[in-house]
């Protein structure tokens, strides 16, 4: 009976497994932008492409404010702060007048993806980047 | 009988620890409770204002809850039974073996019977954790200084 339940528990083990490795191509990266201005969303976007260990990005740009949520992909996470030191200087280099703040938190990605789909005023868009923007600050 | 052959007959008579699948079953069940604990560490990321960094603690406090009622219903002995060293290691282990001495010593009053004996199992396991972690910082401060990696 015992052999039984462990030799069960193996097979739905190897299933997982293989379940887990077949993964779809999702949309890589989103941008927002309240006011109508194309020209930073395509720069955006090709930093965030010439990034090779970014696996989904989304950026929300308002005013002075730009905030970018990346996901990472599992190999790359070893070196996330190298990764998102770099990207926040880049970003800080194309847009010197601007604010920056770029993140590879899971949770601040996942609220900016939240934020692309909900149809937000700039005053209520600004205060939630805001709110963002202290949440990434946190240290404990 | 002398001493040398006794220890010939127990080597031979004793059943041979089957380690394989030993290491198998501690696999498993530290490995599920780490997957317990990151779901609770996503439902507090989802539903509350916590970051990846921030969702430690109260993930922390949390396993810790659920290894103290199981320790005080007497399931984490029977868990501890199966899995080995994969109920151990896990922070949930740790509770445990804090949780359970207390329970023990709880006859001989809350000063000296709890308070004095809560870290008969977790004092090791804090000294050698200071200690060790100790030396890690000394050979990375050694690295430092020489230039192989940063800070």
């Amino acid at each position: 009976m015992k052999r039984n339940v462990l030799r069960f528990l193996l097979l739905i083990c190897c299933i997982q497994l293989m379940v887990a490795c077949s993964g779809e191509q999702k949309e890589k990266f989103a941008t927002y932008h309240a006011a109508g201005d194309n020209g930073s969303q395509s720069t955006i976007e090709k930093l965030l492409n010439d990034e090779k260990s970014i696996e989904k990005g989304t950026a929300v740009f308002v005013d002075d404010v730009i905030l970018v949520g990346v996901q990472i992909k599992p190999f790359s996470k070893l070196k996330r702060t190298k990764i998102e030191e770099g990207l926040q200087k880049k970003f800080e280099k194309e847009f010197p007048d601007k604010e920056v703040l770029v993140s590879t938190d899971f949770k601040i990605s996942w609220e900016t993806q939240k934020l692309m789909k909900k149809e937000l005023t700039e005053k209520e868009l600004k205060k939630k980047i805001k709110k963002l923007q202290d949440l990434a600050k946190e240290e404990t | 009988m002398n001493q040398k052959d006794y220890e010939q007959l127990q080597t031979k008579l004793s059943p041979k620890t089957p380690i394989g699948l030993n290491l198998l079953k501690a696999f498993l069940v530290g490995g599920i409770i780490c997957v317990i604990g990151q779901a609770i560490s996503f439902f507090y990321i989802m539903n509350f204002d916590f970051t990846e960094r921030t969702a430690g603690n109260p993930t922390v406090a949390t396993m810790i809850f659920i290894s103290l009622l199981l320790t005080g219903f007497g399931l984490y002995k029977k868990l501890g039974q199966f899995g080995g060293a994969g109920s151990a290691v896990p922070v949930t282990g740790f509770g445990n073996a804090v949780i359970s001495a207390a329970i023990e010593h709880k006859t001989e009053g809350l000063v000296l019977g709890v308070g004095g004996n809560i870290f008969k199992l977790a004092g090791s396991v804090i000294v050698f954790g200071v200690v060790s972690a100790f030396f890690v910082a000394l050979v990375k401060l050694i690295l430092v200084t020489i230039g192989v990696t940063q800070w």
